[in-house]
């Protein structure tokens, strides 16, 4: 397969244009690593290393020093500091809302006050975390707000 | 060190405004034509001690539910003991039951209205971030 790799004009859009004769699987699968390049993250849960695709992930938490991904069902460690997380996954959907969460805001149901001041959001999966008050702005950039 | 000067300024600017408006509704009610000299000084000085107060107690970000509870109480109790000291110092009530009663429920009903309209103005910002997670996020499972 030839690769051409060509320099947009001025004012241009980046694009990537794919010329096949059939759409294979493996053109498939770059697709969709095109359209999102997360990568998935190792997952530790008694004894086995589980790779977890970031969609499937609700929220990452940091508890005295250990790291942990929910998913619906079951908690991960995984081992990189959340900052690390947060430097990988930050740009996709995935947003720090705490000191010790980062959570993925396509599995927010939705988010409402507290009488504390502060937010709090209720996952897809039924569980709620809270929402500092200093990363209230960053949600709704990330909104589009 | 930074955040907490940070926080004191904006407590500070928030409360002397509030207070300020509070006053100036007050003057107008009486029907006072002039502020007596030292009212803005004891403002600004009601102002000042009510933030450090605000700043160490007001319940942080990372306060679990009864920890925060605990320091809105104390909070509350602060803000009370300010005011008796500034209205010891600057003569703003009776030391009898009645003027204490009057004072603690006026400091119970600033506290409350302040916590209400913070509650709603947030509960403003859910909804349109609510609308914005179903736009966006609608597809998805």
């Amino acid at each position: 397969m030839k690769i051409i790799i060509e320099t947009p004009r001025d004012g241009e859009e980046e694009e990537v244009i794919l010329r096949c004769r059939t759409l294979d699987d493996s053109l498939i699968k770059l697709l969709e690593r095109l359209k999102n390049p997360q990568e998935p993250i190792n997952g530790h849960l008694e004894g086995r290393i589980v790779r977890l695709e970031p969609k499937d992930i609700f929220y990452f938490e940091s508890v005295e020093g250990k790291v942990f991904a929910y998913t619906a069902v079951e908690v991960y460690e995984i081992h990189r500091k959340l900052y690390e997380v947060e430097e990988v996954y930050g740009d996709g959907d995935f947003l720090r809302i705490s000191k010790s969460i980062i959570v993925n805001v396509s599995k927010i149901s939705y988010v409402k006050p507290t009488f504390n001041g502060r937010f709090e959001a209720r996952l897809k999966n039924q569980e709620t975390v809270m929402i500092s008050r200093q990363y209230v702005a960053d949600l709704k950039k990330k909104l589009g707000m | 060190m930074m955040k907490r000067g940070i926080q004191f300024i904006s407590w500070f600017v928030s409360i002397t405004t509030g207070v300020l408006i509070v006053c100036a509704i007050q003057f107008a009610l009486v029907g006072e034509e002039s502020l007596p000299g030292g009212t803005l000084w004891q403002i600004l000085l009601s102002g000042l001690l009510t933030a450090a107060v605000t700043t160490a107690l007001y319940p942080r970000d990372d306060c679990s539910g009864k920890k925060a509870a605990i320091l809105r109480v104390l909070h509350y109790l602060a803000l009370c003991a300010v005011m008796f000291f500034c209205g010891w110092m600057f003569d703003w009530m009776a030391f009898n039951l009645s003027g204490i009663l009057m004072m603690v429920v006026s400091v119970g009903v600033v506290y409350l209205m302040t916590g209400v309209c913070t509650y709603l103005l947030q509960k403003g910002q859910a909804e349109q971030m609510n609308e914005k997670i179903r736009e966006k996020y609608s597809d998805e499972e």
